[in-house]
């Protein structure tokens, strides 16, 4: 019995110096000038699975190295009979409940890029089915976004009042509202 | 050599009280009922294959490898509707205690489903979330603060009149939290000093004009720029200075006695979280300070359980005495609940019924009077009865401290002495016979 407890001991100890281990290497970033800690990432791939089965993958990289200073907000518009397109709806923080904004805005940001088209096209499409557009209705999806500027020095309160963002728009897609989606 | 034995069984197996564990769960529970409620509109967008994105766009966004979601095989809007019911009871039976193993496990797994099924509403929060969901999944002890812990702590006080001894479990599981708060910090410190506006100080007035994340207008996060090369310093200072729980306490003799008087330990919690509730006030950041503040939780030991104790006696003499009614069934449960709740020990159970207890604490009062409803005497001598009794102690165990001031909201007090009045006549009906609220 003393011999079992001593083996689950032993068992429960490798384990937590193993999470350890994984946990460390696997958060490893931009260590491309410490050898030591380059070679750990190189080993990365021991420790994958381990991480990935058990949902701990983690990159602590939240408003760094620079954080995010593009502001984005996308555009449902809808073409009207007569051939001109109608904004009906933008996805920014004032559209969206409090309680929603978080994810919601995240996922905006998460399908920005043009490799993410697919994901546009079906987010319009779920705009037209929660929102019974008609079938068949042309719809489009624009981007708009400015920069926040850089500075090398805090600027004072009268500057950020007199600062106005220099919007900028693309068109990302246009598509028609498809019978389901 | 069995030196070194010795040792590394302390370092993984050292006993350690499991309340903050209990409580941990608790929090972790609630914090992620509270987020999961607030995505209740949109559980079929996010996580169906009707919703914004189904199984075949999922290239975009899975992984390719390792990936485990029961939602991969379920993907009916009313099953997923069904499943997220099921993990709201979980996570509500896991933060009040029932079946707190099997809830627990379950909410965890559950939560990774989730969040492995659509990886893009996640942020910060989630992570922190997921993270310590799963320590708290393999720790041994969690049934603090739970009702299954209640139940036994009744059962035991029942039939031998003594509470169950405190929960204890091994440190190994504290461990894994503490670094995981070292990844956490020291990752995210390091990867900012890759850039440059971290060191410029530039950061937050940035952040603070990224309408994504700012909580008030343009004109109010204007008037807080100044703020930010300090509140970049401090970050990059908060953060770096988790390593410091890396350093053994012998070493920190060297530091002033008033550092000394807390651990370096309650220094760095007490630091992140004015750091992180400080970004919650100019800041939209979803769960992050909630989830982090859960964590924090289970970083609490003995020691620190003590000095909050001492830290909140610091101006408090003496015990409140409350004189309760020792034959009858309520009125033992009740006082069984008080004494569950005084985790500031600032209570002292007196059966009126005991002719000595009661000449000794309530000598100028009548039984019959101390019969019709509960009497406490506070350290300066002055008694309350009933519910002004009950708002009195509330003050007193911190777990309805919160509640408190609303029961001296103008109206209240009148419904609650009224109440209060309807339960003990119903309680005076039993005395001296059997009946429903006699102790079983």
């Amino acid at each position: 019995m003393k011999f079992l407890r001593g083996l689950i001991k032993v068992a429960i100890a490798l384990f937590v110096v193993w999470h350890i281990a994984a946990t460390f290497i696997y958060s490893l970033y931009h260590v491309e000038n410490v050898p030591p800690l380059q070679w750990l990432t190189t080993q990365r791939r021991h420790v994958r699975p381990y991480i990935l089965i058990t949902s701990q993958w983690q990159r602590w990289n939240l408003f760094s190295p620079d954080p995010l200073r593009r502001v984005i907000e996308m555009e449902i518009d809808r073409k009207a009979p007569n051939g001109t397109w109608v904004k009906i709806y933008t996805l920014n923080k004032h559209n969206v409940s409090w309680w929603q904004r978080a994810p919601e805005l995240k996922i905006m940001r998460r399908m920005e890029d043009k490799k993410m088209q697919p994901l546009q096209e079906r987010y319009v499409h779920d705009y037209c089915s929660t929102h019974y557009i008609p079938v068949g209705t042309s719809m489009r999806m624009r981007k708009r976004w400015f920069v926040i500027p850089r500075h090398e020095t805090t600027q004072t309160k009268e500057w950020w009042n007199a600062w106005e963002p220099e919007w900028q728009e693309i068109e990302l897609l246009q598509t028609t509202c498809p019978t389901t989606s | 050599m069995k030196r070194v034995i010795a040792y590394l069984d302390r370092f993984f197996f050292e006993e350690v009280s499991a309340t903050g564990f209990g409580l941990m769960r608790a929090a972790w529970a609630f914090a992620v009922l509270l987020f999961m409620i607030g995505s209740a509109g949109d559980v079929v967008r996010y996580y169906s294959d009707s919703g914004i994105l189904p199984q075949d766009l999922g290239y975009l966004v899975f992984r390719s490898e390792y990936r485990f979601t029961i939602l991969e095989s379920i993907t009916d809007p009313t099953a997923v509707i069904l499943l997220w019911s099921i993990m709201m009871v979980s996570l509500f039976s896991m933060m009040i205690g029932i079946w707190p193993r099997l809830m627990t496990t379950l909410s965890v797994l559950l939560l990774f489903s989730f969040h492995e099924r659509n990886l893009q509403p996640l942020g910060g929060g989630d992570t922190v979330l997921r993270i310590f969901g799963f320590i708290l999944m393999i720790s041994p002890e969690i049934s603090a603060f739970s009702l299954a812990r209640l139940e036994l702590q009744w059962k035991n006080w029942k039939s031998t009149g003594k509470y169950l001894k405190p929960l204890k479990t091994n440190i190994w599981q504290y461990r894994l939290v503490v670094w995981q708060f070292i990844i956490i910090y020291i990752t995210s410190g390091w990867d900012k000093l890759q850039g440059t506006m971290w060191m410029e100080g530039t950061v937050v007035e940035a952040a603070f004009h990224h309408t994504h994340f700012a909580r008030w207008p343009k004109e109010v996060m204007d008037s807080w720029a100044w703020l930010s090369p300090y509140a970049c310093f401090y970050t990059l200072m908060v953060e770096f200075a988790w390593l410091l729980i890396l350093v053994p306490k012998e070493v920190w003799y060297v530091l002033p006695h008033w550092i000394l008087r807390h651990s370096i330990k309650r220094w760095l919690i007490v630091a992140s979280l004015i750091f992180h509730w400080g970004i919650f006030v100019f800041m939209d950041v979803g769960a992050f300070p909630v989830a982090i503040s859960a964590g924090f939780i289970g970083l609490l030991l003995d020691d620190d359980w003590k000095v909050f104790k001492r830290m909140a006696n610091k101006r408090w003499k003496g015990k409140i005495i409350v004189l309760y009614d020792g034959m009858c069934g309520l009125c033992q449960r009740s006082i069984f609940m008080v004494q569950m709740m005084d985790v500031l020990d600032r209570v002292k159970p007196v059966d009126f019924r005991d002719s000595i207890m009661k000449s000794k604490h309530a000598p100028n009062l009548a039984e019959a009077d101390l019969d019709r409803a509960m009497h406490i005497k506070t350290p300066k001598g002055v008694y309350f009865k009933g519910f002004d009794a009950f708002r009195k102690l509330a003050w007193h165990l911190p777990s309805l401290k919160l509640i408190t001031p609303l029961l001296y909201i103008p109206g209240v007090a009148p419904v609650g002495r009224m109440i209060y009045a309807k339960i003990a006549e119903s309680r005076n009906r039993c005395a001296g016979g059997v009946c429903s609220h006699t102790l079983k």
